[in-house]
Formats: C-alpha cells, structure tokens, sequence
C-alpha cells in the first residue's frame, strides 16, 4: 500500500468513527440535568414523498429530523452509509421507487420520484460515474466511484474545477495504469487496465485542501469511457454522470 | 540490277520464288518456292551479300509438302525460315536441289529508317502482259525517286485469277520478286477461280510463306509482323465479315499490339477504307474505333482503283497529332484504273485523290523514321503528285540503360534443374537489337526483346551455372555487358524474416531452411548495406532507424527486394524492443501532454489506424500486453499491389500487419507457364509492389 493510499484509508476510518456518534445529547459542565435523549427520527417535516432531478439530486437534499426528549430538534443529512447499495444505485436512475434509510437503530422509508429532463433512465447506463463529497479536517475530499451494467478497460475522466490549482491532490485508488493532470480549470485523469472492469469500484479521491462552496463538476463531453467486446475496443455510448 | 522486257514464267528447278518477312523482320525471313513434287531434297543457300563468294553460307533442308491446290497441278512447296540474321544487313539466297536457282535478295530491318514502295491492283493476266509490265516498270521508277527501297508492297489483287497458276509463276519471276522482300496480302482476285470449284485463297498460301501468326483458320493468310518500329498486320477480307467476325480478328490484333509494343501500326487488308470515285466511306466505318483506341498510324488498302489519302482522323473528326491516316494505292496495271466523280463526300476527311481514268499506273513510297512517316504517290513518270508526313503519335520513350540493366535476374528453370532462367523489363521490349547470354565465353542464347513475353529466356542446359553474362546490343550500336548471379534455390527458403531490438540494437532476424550457405544482399531503404549469409539468420543493421525499410534482395545488383521487413514496432512507445506498462503510461503522459514520445515511435501508435493516437490505441496495447488480443499489428493495413509480368495492373489487396497476401490469378502467354513472384507476402509489414515472373513451357496438363 502506497502512502496515498494509507491516508486515504486513516481518513476513511476516521470519518467513520464520527459520524453516527450522537445518540445522546452532551451537557457541559457538572451541572445535574436530567437526560436528554432521542425520541424520535422522521424524514424532515415528516415528509415521506419526495421529487427530484436525477441530475441535480443530492443526497443532502433528504434530510432526517431527530426530535429529543426535550422538544429540541436537529437535522442530519441523508449520506451514503445511511442507505443499501441498491438503494443508492436506485437513486442514479429515474422513475418512482421506496428507499430505506437507515440511521442508528431506526430505518425510515421514502417514496422517491426523481425524473429528468433529458429522458427516462430506468435502468443503470453501462456505467455511472458518481461523486461524493465530504469535509474533513478542513479539507474537502470528493471519492468518484462507479457501477453500471457494463464493463470498461480504460477512462478518461476531466473534472472542472475553479480553485487554485496548486490546492489540488490526487489520488488514484484503483488499480491500474494511470497518469493525471492537473491544469488551472480542469483535472485530466486517464486510467488503463489492461482488462474489462466490473462492478462498483471506487476510482479516484480528490482531496481540495480548503473547504469550498462550489463543487467539481464532470466535463461530460470529454470525458470517454472504452468498453471491450469480441477483441474490439469501443467507446461506451451510454455513461452517465452523477454527483451526489 | 536492271529491269528486264517481261517474259514467261521459265521453269527452272525452283520456281514461283519469293520472300516474305519473318514476324521479326530484323531477324528473320521466309522464302517460298515450288519444285517438282519429286524433288524433296530441297534447299536453300544464304549468306550475306558481302560474302561474295559465298563462303559463309549456310545451307538449310526446309520442310516442304506437296501442293494440291491449284487444279489438275502437284508441285511441292518448300516453305524455309531463316532465323538468326543480322539486322540491317543485305542477304541473298539461292534455292533448288541439284540446280540451284539464280540469287535472289532482301534486307533484314534495323536501320534508322526504311523505305518501301507500294503497288496494287495490277492483275496479272498472261493474254494482256501489258498490265504486269505496267506495275514492274513503275516499281522501278519507284527506284528513281526513293533509291534505298526496302522491301516491295502490296494491297491485293496481283493476278486477276489466283487459280491462274502461269500469272504466278510469271509474276514471280519479275526482277521486284529477286530483289526485294515481298509483303502482299488477299485481294479478291486472288481467290478467284476461273478453272473449276469455288473461289477460294489457299492459292496464296500455296504461292506464299508468311508468319503463321494469323487468327484462328488464317495462318499464313493474315499475319503480322515487325519492321524496324512498325508493326504490320495483313488482313484477309475474303476471310473476314462473312466467316470471321470483324470483332474476332480485331481482338486477335488487340492482343497482337498488346504484346508487341512498336512505334507505329500499319494496318493493310485489300478493300479501300473509302470510295475514290464517289468518296463514300467503305472499310472506314469498320475499323475507325478499333484504329483510335489502339493508335493506328497508318491504314493502307486497294481495291479501289483510285488512290484517296485522308487527313488525319481521330473520332470521326480531323486531328492534328493523333490518329490515323487512312491511305489507298492507286491501281498499276494501266488498263483497270477507274475514274472519280468531279464531286465527292466526306470532303472534309479526304485530303487527296488521284487516278489517270482507265490507264491507270500510280504507287506510293513510304519511308518511315522514328519521329514520321512519309507518304509519296508518284505517276508512271516518277513525279510526285501527292505526299504527306505523319507525326508519331506516340511519344519516343529511349531505354533507360541503367533501370534495364538493374532489371535483370537469373533464377532456377521451375520445369527443368538443367535450365535457367533469365528475365529482364518490359520498358526495352522492341527497343533494342538484341541481348545474348554467355557463360564465360560460351554463346547460351540470344533474345531479340521483340515481344513482350521475351522478358523471359530459358537458357537449356545451363543449370549447373552459378553465373551468367548478358551482352545488350542497343540500337544506337552501344553494347554493354552484366554479369548475373544465378539465384540459389535456397534463396526462397527465407521464412519469419523480423525486424527487431535488443539492447537498444537493431536486428533482422529470420528462419532459414536451405541447405546451402549463400549469400544475399541486405539493402536499408533501397540503399545496399551488406553481404550477409543466410544460414546466419541473423544480422545487425548498425545506425538503422526503426522506421527503416529492411530488404533481402538476391546480391547488391538486384534492383528489387525479394523479402521486405520492418521493425513492427506498435506499441514500442520508449522503442525499447519490449512492449510493456512502461510504454502504456509513457503514452498516457503523451496523450495527457505531460511528456512527448519519441516521433518515430508515434508513427506506429496509431493501432486501430483511424489516423489519430488517442486512448483507444493505447487500450489495445494494454490489452495487447494481457493477452486480450492476439496482435497489435492487425490493426495496420497495407496494400499489395499486384501487377502481371508485363507490369500492368491485375489488382491491389489490403492486408493488415503480420498477415500474409494472396498471389492472384493472372493470365500469361501462350506457351508461358506462371514461374512465381518476385516478392514474398507472407508477415507483410509494409506496403508492396508484387510482380510475376513468367517462363516459356506447359503445364503439362
């Protein structure tokens, strides 16, 4: 394991370790107050039915509701753990389905409508490139992934960014032959692997050394993703890009 | 020689005497005579006109046969071809058995220029001896006006009856028939038959001995032949239309012209092109598309009575530089001449008429140079009334010297191990005297290059030499000599020939499964590099270059690589000779503009041949390296260009890199058999330029 990647795992765990931990309210001090505990967990305003862009949908979109003996409440963001691989996966195409949410001993269940503009998409492209992002220690790290129904033996992937570049790390997770470059308003990353890919695979992190507002985007249209059929290479026609 | 009162036939032991060309006239001629029937021991005797006492000549037994077809008469036909003469040169020849007949001459082509005189239409016919007179009193006016005649022409109708045997006899034995070669040709007259039976023209075939090089049932009737830069055909119109298709014998000329490249084509057959009298076209319509599409300079006919020169007509209009000019002898026998209509049509095609009514006697010279032809019509007085110059319409291509000595390759007879074979460019083909083949100083053979398929020599019992020496005589009189490495057997047992790197070296590298240990000649792109031995099978190709052409050629004289190569370098990004991740993320850094590649290197990224370098071949590679595809080469095309041993086109195939070609069918000449190729296809790796080799033999089928 290269020390990228160690780094990356230390931060994974980490992450892990804090999210989840609020079971129970702090109090400060000594002070003898009684104990203010989680009563309760609802979808945000307690609504179950949602409706969505499957290009513009984000999973913070869906919030829960954590209501406390006290009256208090507090608002958690729906993020990728909290949720099945299928459900998520569900989340990348359009139509009308229920997905669990699931967030310490309590799973909730939505009915989500998410629809697009460009078309029907009801069923997972060949592959899905998609984006999560988080913050950590004042950094913001996105992890791109894919899935999809199809296979693929190398990528190109550009990303447009707008911060300083020199700010910029990239790590290459996945493995394979891969060089990247990283200009002023883009990151070029190229990957070969010599054999088809299958299935979920976390791909790249990009690790923005400062908190930013304005996210990564794909550039689509430079973006190829070759498959591999009866010895012929091929540009796959059906690659969808998410952030989530 | 002076012209004599004309007399009859006498019959001496040889009789009806007359010589013909050979199909190359430079060097060969045929004679013809008759004897009694009994008289099977006949021969004849030549030798050059400067061996005066006849002490060089050659003595030759001809075949005969005895003839049936004159009726009520048997004599025996002697039929003699000398071969192997001397261009340009004077001969003469005497005939008989025990009584040899009084010389008779001719002159064999290959001077710079030649003259001939042309008469037609004279008739002969014993109870009126004036119009024999009249047609050999203006041949030796012809003499005055034109004195280097070369030979003696005709169009037809030379006896008013070709069963009237005397006609013959006494129209041979004219001094034109002792002095001169003899082209004529059938007119209808000549197959007439005023004895008994039908008409028919086997009286000039039993009266003649031309080439037997005529369409099917015409041999010895219509035939061709060269004459310094002029390929002549001489048609029979008794034959054609009725019994042969005009399109039957227009493909036999066709192939005829294909095979025999010339300077000029005159075309001669009796019926007149035009109508003199009243100017309505006649055989011009038949001919004029076959004589645009094969650049016929000249058409000479009779019949007519009337001579008609045209202008020079190409598609049916009047051309200043191309085309033909169709051209009619006038008659000569002062007695059948016609007169012409004071009006004409196809005015504007015809340039000239000419006749003296009734008593007629006109012919015309025609002296041919490598740059024109000249057309003179002269009357019984010698005054020119008529003449023209006709350009070449073709241009004059001279033999690069040095490409044909570069051509020549000696190989292994593929019919018999105690022959050779010697083959040599098409480009020469008609324009040199002659090659001739020596080992040591021994004479093995000699070529004369007149027809195409003479590319090819068979040396007989010549297959235990391991050289050959090949003298070329040029027409402008140079003579230089090659000497030839016979190629080894083993030389085409060469397999897996590679181009490769090792320690940044480069190497060619191939199987070999001879069994002797010869040489050949390593050549990097066309330039000699080095000797090497082929059961080595390998050699290093110091300072070459990855995108060099690597070449196996036979020794450092031959002109063309038997096997070619190529580093196959696909994929070889740091042009290391491995193919490995290394080259993969090389190119990434390429394609990303991180890091160029070497630029000899980019030329061969392209795998999938779109034009572009881009991921998609980097992927095959990667795949490549995993064993997902077979080969990275594949991807690359090349063309094989095929061309017949003549070096025409037969096709082109497109094979991808590392795959081997597939020779195509191709038609060779008759008594040719396919010998091989003279460039190997198997791991094609660039593209090649393939040709085939012929040699002169069956099938054996």
């Amino acid at each position: 394991m290269n020390k990228k990647k160690f780094l990356l795992v230390i931060t994974i765990l980490l992450s892990l370790l804090l999210m989840g931990c609020e079971q129970e309210k702090e109090t400060d001090g000594d002070d003898e107050l009684p104990n203010v505990v989680l009563q309760n967990i609802i979808f945000k305003d307690n609504q179950t039915n949602y409706q969505f862009d499957l290009d513009s949908f984000r999973l913070n979109d869906i919030k829960l509701e954590l209501i406390y003996s006290d009256g208090t409440k507090e608002f958690v963001d729906v993020t990728r753990s909290m949720i099945s691989d299928s459900d998520f996966k569900a989340l990348l195409t359009t139509g009308q389905y229920f997905i669990k949410v699931n967030y310490l001993d309590k799973q909730l269940e939505a009915l989500i409508e998410m629809s697009s503009t460009s078309g029907s998409f009801s069923k997972l492209p060949d592959v899905a490139l998609y984006a999560l992002s988080r913050t950590e220690l004042g950094k913001t790290i996105y992890d791109i992934y894919s899935t999809g129904v199809g296979n693929y033996v190398s990528f190109e992937l550009v990303l447009n960014h707008n911060i300083d570049k020199d700010k910029i790390i990239m790590v290459e997770v996945i493995q394979g032959i891969s060089s990247h470059k990283i200009e002023t308003d883009s990151i070029k990353v190229m990957y070969s692997f010599g054999k088809p890919i299958h299935g979920d695979n976390h791909l790249i992190s990009i690790i923005l050394d400062e908190t930013i507002t304005n996210e990564l985007s794909f550039n689509v249209s430079q973006s190829i993703f070759l498959g591999f059929t009866n010895k012929e290479v091929f540009v796959l026609p059906k690659v969808g890009f998410f952030i989530r | 020689m002076l012209f004599k009162p004309l007399k009859a036939a006498s019959r001496n032991e040889a009789y009806a005497i007359n010589t013909n060309p050979g199909e190359n006239a430079d060097v060969e001629m045929r004679v013809s005579w008759h004897m009694d029937k009994e008289l099977v021991n006949g021969k004849i005797i030549y030798t050059e006109v400067s061996d005066i006492n006849w002490e060089n000549a050659i003595t030759l037994y001809p075949e005969s046969y005895e003839s049936t077809a004159f009726y009520g008469l048997r004599f025996r036909h002697y039929n003699a071809v000398l071969s192997n003469l001397t261009p340009n040169t004077k001969y003469m020849y005497k005939v008989g058995e025990t009584s040899l007949s009084e010389p008779y001459y001719f002159k064999t082509s290959g001077s710079e220029s030649f003259s001939f005189v042309w008469a037609g239409d004279w008739h002969t016919y014993m109870p009126i001896p004036t119009r024999l007179e009249g047609a050999m009193a203006i041949v030796e006016k012809a003499k005055t006006v034109e004195p280097n005649i070369d030979f003696f022409f005709s169009t037809g109708d030379i006896v008013a009856y070709g069963s009237d045997y005397e006609a013959w006899l006494t129209m041979f034995n004219q001094n034109p028939f002792k002095e001169y070669m003899w082209v004529n040709m059938i007119g209808n007259h000549d197959a007439l038959n005023n004895v008994t039976g039908p008409n028919n023209d086997n009286y000039f075939q039993a009266t003649h001995n031309y080439p037997k090089n005529g369409y099917e049932t015409q041999e010895g009737k219509s035939y061709y032949f060269k004459y310094n830069n002029v390929l002549f055909f001489a048609l029979n119109n008794e034959n054609m239309n009725s019994l042969t298709p005009i399109s039957v014998v227009q493909d036999w000329m066709a192939s005829v012209i294909e095979n025999n490249p010339t300077q000029y084509i005159f075309v001669s057959m009796h019926y007149q092109w035009f109508n003199g009298v009243s100017g309505n076209a006649s055989q011009y319509n038949n001919w004029k598309s076959f004589f645009d599409e094969h650049q016929v300079d000249l058409a000479l006919a009779g019949n007519n009575h009337v001579y008609v020169r045209t202008k020079r007509l190409f598609n049916d209009q009047v051309s200043p530089d191309k085309g033909t000019v169709y051209i009619q002898v006038p008659s000569s026998d002062n007695d059948r001449g016609q007169v012409m209509n004071d009006t004409f049509s196809n005015g504007d095609k015809i340039a000239s008429r000419w006749t003296e009514g009734l008593n007629t006697i006109g012919a015309i010279i025609v002296t041919v140079t490598e740059s024109s032809i000249r057309t003179r019509l002269i009357d019984r007085n010698g005054r020119v009334i008529d003449q023209a110059n006709i350009y070449n319409q073709k241009p004059i291509v001279p033999v690069d010297k040095a490409t044909f000595k570069e051509s020549f390759k000696v190989y292994p007879s593929i019919i018999s191990e105690d022959s050779v074979v010697v083959t040599s460019s098409v480009d020469a083909v008609g324009k040199i005297e002659k090659l001739e083949y020596y080992h040591a100083d021994v004479l093995l053979g000699t070529n004369y290059y007149v027809k195409k398929q003479d590319i090819s020599y068979t040396l007989n019992n010549a297959g235990s030499y391991d050289r050959v020496k090949v003298k070329i005589y040029y027409k402008d009189k140079t003579v230089e000599e090659i000497n030839l490495s016979v190629i080894n057997q083993d030389f085409y047992k060469v397999n897996n020939l590679a181009t490769i790197i090792n320690n940044s070296l480069m190497y060619l590298k191939w199987d070999y499964h001879g069994v002797s240990s010869i040489e050949a000649s390593i050549f990097i792109n066309g330039v000699y590099f080095n000797d090497v031995d082929l059961s080595e099978q390998l050699v290093l190709l110091e300072d070459a270059s990855v995108t060099d052409d690597i070449e196996i050629r036979v020794n450092k004289d031959s002109l063309k690589g038997y096997y070619n190569s190529k580093y196959a370098i696909y994929g070889d990004v740091n042009l290391n000779g491995l193919i490995d991740e290394e080259d993969i993320s090389l190119l990434q850094k390429h394609l990303l503009g991180i890091e160029n590649v070497n630029i000899e290197a980019l030329e061969f990224l392209d795998i999938d041949s779109d034009g572009d370098i881009s991921l998609v071949d980097l992927t095959y590679l990667h795949l490549f390296i995993n064993d997902y595809v077979e080969s990275v080469d594949r991807k690359k095309e090349h063309t094989i260009t095929y061309l017949d041993m003549f070096g025409q086109l037969i096709s082109t195939e497109t094979v991808m890199t590392g795959s081997s070609g597939t020779y195509p069918n191709v038609s060779v000449p008759e008594g040719y058999i396919l010998s091989g190729w003279d460039t190997d296809i198997r791991l094609v790796k660039q593209d090649l330029i393939v040709q085939a080799m012929i040699e002169r033999g069956e099938t054996g089928e």
